[in-house]
């Protein structure tokens, strides 16, 4: 190993000591002692990373359970890829940017004699193990089961190809932050970063709704991919290709997918090697100083639904840390585009009586649920958790400050995407007051299931440290609601749609569940907020 | 020894830091004095290398700060204004991580944590997560790293931020006595009395320009003051501190 290292040009002792410093950090932080101030039981890092564990194991497991169902070899290589692909680029996008780009380490850290390139040796074995990690537990199952049902050179194909495409997936990523740390000024970076962030996502979460369209659109065993040149462009048909080969199956295109994973591999890893680890160092540090030269920005104005109190605190808050906070930034510019491709194939998904092209209102429903969801489970983690002091030290109220995190969601960000949508919806549907009343049942429906959510886990905004990993599990099993959300939501989209006073049924009923959820919501925040310590 | 030469910065368009001219020589403790916001820890952070210069040029131990930013970092001992630590991690795993990067020896490695703790005062915390520690305690352990790998230069920000009395008293000497060793040590404090006490000779500087350079004694009589913290007020142009204090109390009331 100490060779191999080496070979590289990485200082080895110091590469291993930052290694293992950096993943012992990792299981310790959300264990007591640096957990904010999260009250539910603060069970200990190592034992929440084997719970994380155990969901994608699960999730692995039912991958592997739909590799056995279907007939076709080539199509369920696919699904499995692409689910490595969405899982290790999430990953990426949600919880590991941090760790390629954030200069807090560098403050630790930057008055050290490392060099560069083993600080980015480092880094990148950190993610490494995160992604390599999540890829064995979603991949394997599939790996055996492409053994059994295949032969073993199929399964033995399939093992390279995870691992292959776990590691294109995150290089690629890595590359491109890093890439453009390099290529752009620091002082432009953190802007041009937020538009690479929207479009990995939508390459990411693209690439997902392109496979769940074609699997939704035939019956599930006999699912097959109708061979197309542009396949290739897609990355998951690459590493399918190996399986192909190894079964025997010898075609110029999976030889073509094969021969582009390797040739895209290779490329990337010199790249890291070479041109993007050299100065890796100072780019952060140049990236630490543009924040500190940065000039202050127009104060927030003052709007008329949060004027003062916590309530105010709380929305000012959230504005500024979109505007500095890189990794709350990151996690938010991550999920904009999976609810904005919902909001795509919604738009154009569906048909109407006449065959006619008509919106499909059950998806554009999906994504308005999902955006704020996502969007509150984003809110409670901070690298600046440890200034939740002031919600200690000063007499707020502590559960105003986490109801207000709810409200704030819905004022800043509910109500915009609803008026857009409507905006957007207008051009379809004939009867606007049908709309409008539509408008208020989803949005009901979104601010229930944001009380439900703070119900769940009531968290003071910005108070809890970023956990690795824990943006993912909660953007996979909020995927998972909403999957089956979408099983529920055309009947009652069709349901509501029939008739305008079933719809006025359906608003009184939620606002009613709304009043119940908050005064739930109120007893639970309140009962807990006194039992809350700052303990970071 | 550390060297600067028409040291420059600038964030944007505000110039942090102007035509610096620095030396401390080894064996020489130089106290760097300035308001807040006046260029200090600009030039720290330039010395150190965790951030460039917009123009000029620094030496520190003999090497170019832009040029040889490692062999730098191989020589100098950091204490910064505001420590960031790996809080989930214990002080003696803190300082295996400092004393790897530094390449010290295993077998060293570990009795010199063992005896820096212990001196300290901190071998009953040694294993508990620095999470736990006070701002005290973590201070103590930013020293102890600075020292951990025998620096030819000490750059000490606030050194005795958080310290109680007798541990202040204990890192005094000992910076005293590395000064006498030939360690060249930079020292960045707001407490005039242990920068007039601690240093042989002290840089002040405003608003990144350097206002004055001598011993303590040269710079009062300098300014005819009476006391360091008068001709300090001088050089920084500090209004009348009862003045100060009565327009502050009037803005209170004023609300």
């Amino acid at each position: 190993m100490r060779r191999l290292i080496t070979a590289l040009g990485v200082d080895y002792d110091q590469w291993r000591a930052l290694t293992v410093a950096w993943l012992k950090l990792d299981v310790r932080v959300g264990s007591a002692g640096v957990a904010g101030m999260d009250w539910s039981d603060r069970s200990k890092g190592a034992s929440a990373l084997l719970g994380r564990a155990f969901f994608y194991g699960v999730l692995g497991l039912f991958v592997g359970a739909l590799v056995f169902l279907l007939r076709d070899r080539f199509a369920a290589a696919l699904i499995v890829y692409s689910y490595i692909l969405v899982t290790v680029g999430t990953a990426m996008l949600m919880d590991l940017n941090g760790v390629i780009l954030s200069p807090t380490d560098y403050g630790v850290l930057g008055f050290r004699p490392i060099p560069s390139r083993t600080y980015f040796a480092a880094k990148l074995t950190n993610v490494l193990v995160y992604t390599l990690s999540l890829a064995s537990l979603i991949g394997l199952p599939s790996t055996l089961t492409f053994g059994i049902r295949h032969g073993i050179g199929a399964g033995l194909a399939s093992l390279v190809a995870l691992y292959a495409c776990a590691m294109t997936a995150t290089l690629a990523i890595v590359a491109g932050y890093a890439g453009l740390a390099r290529a752009v000024g620091p002082e432009r970076l953190r802007s041009v970063l937020s538009w690479l962030q929207l479009v990995f996502s939508f390459f990411v979460y693209g690439g997902y709704f392109a496979v769940s369209q074609l699997v939704g659109r035939s019956a599930l065993t006999n699912f097959a991919v109708p061979w197309s040149p542009w396949l290739l462009l897609y990355p998951g048909t690459w590493f399918a290709g190996y399986i192909e080969l190894a079964a025997g199956s010898v075609r110029a295109p999976h030889l073509a997918g094969v021969i582009a994973s390797v040739v895209a591999l290779a490329a990337l890893a010199i790249s890291m090697r070479d041109r993007l680890s050299l100065d890796y160092v100072e780019r952060l540090g140049a990236l630490m100083s543009a924040s500190a030269g940065k000039p202050a920005r127009r104060p927030a104005r003052r709007s008329w639904f949060f004027r003062s109190g916590e309530a105010r605190a709380v929305a000012v808050l959230v504005r500024s840390q979109f505007r500095n906070d890189l990794r709350f930034r990151m996690g938010v510019l991550a999920i904009l585009p999976l609810t904005l491709l919902y909001l795509l194939i919604g738009m154009s998904g569906g048909r109407g009586a006449d065959g006619a092209r008509v919106p499909d209102l059950a998806l554009v429903s999906m994504a308005v649920l999902l955006f704020p969801l996502m969007l509150k489970a984003q809110l409670a983690h901070s690298e600046a958790f440890r200034a939740a002091w002031i919600f200690f030290a000063t007499p707020a109220d502590r559960s105003r400050l986490i109801q207000s995190a709810q409200r704030v969601v819905v004022a800043f960000f509910i109500v915009p995407y609803l008026v857009f949508v409507g905006a957007l919806l207008a051009f379809f549907v004939d009867d606007l007051v049908w709309l409008a009343g539509w408008l208020v049942v989803v949005g009901l429906m979104s601010n229930l299931v944001l009380l439900a959510e703070t119900l769940v886990k009531p968290v003071v905004p910005f108070s809890l440290p970023p956990g690795k990993m824990d943006g993912t599990s909660k953007m996979i099993w909020i995927m998972i609601l909403v999957g089956v959300l979408g099983g529920v939501l055309p009947f009652l989209v069709g349901w509501l749609a029939s008739n305008p006073g079933k719809l006025g049924a359906a608003a009184a009923a939620l606002i009613a569940a709304s009043v119940i959820f908050a005064r739930l919501v109120r007893l639970r925040v309140e009962r807990a907020a006194t039992q809350l310590e700052y303990q970071a | 020894m550390i060297l600067t030469e028409k040291l420059s910065r600038s964030y944007g368009e505000k110039k942090a830091l102007v035509d610096l001219d620095l030396r401390v020589e080894p064996g020489e403790i130089v106290g760097f004095l300035g308001p807040n916001g006046a260029g200090k820890s600009t030039t720290v952070r330039i010395l150190t290398g965790l951030i460039r210069p917009t123009s000029g040029r620094a030496w520190v131990a003999g090497y170019d700060v832009l040029e040889q930013p490692l062999e730098v970092k191989r020589r100098i001992g950091y204490v910064p204004e505001t420590p960031a630590l790996y809080d989930a991690l214990t002080g003696d795993e803190f300082l295996e991580l400092v004393a790897c990067l530094h390449h010290v020896d295993p077998a060293n490695s570990f009795f010199r944590r063992v005896e820096l703790l212990e001196r300290l005062g901190l071998g009953e915390a040694r294993d508990k997560r620095m999470a736990e520690y006070s701002k005290g305690m973590r201070q103590k352990v930013v020293i102890a790293a600075a020292l951990l790998h025998r620096p030819e230069v000490l750059i000490l920000d606030e050194p005795f931020d958080g310290l109680d009395a007798n541990s202040a008293a204990v890192v005094k000497e000992l910076i005293k006595r590395l000064a006498e060793q030939g360690c060249a040590i930079l020292f960045c404090s707001h407490i005039l009395e242990v920068v007039e006490r601690v240093c042989s000779r002290i840089v002040v500087i405003d608003r990144g320009h350097k206002v004055a350079e001598g011993t303590a004694e040269e710079i009062r009589l300098s300014m005819g003051a009476a006391t360091l913290e008068e001709a300090f007020g001088r050089l920084t142009g500090a209004e009348d501190v009862g003045v100060a204090a009565a327009d502050l109390l009037a803005a209170l009331d004023e609300v």
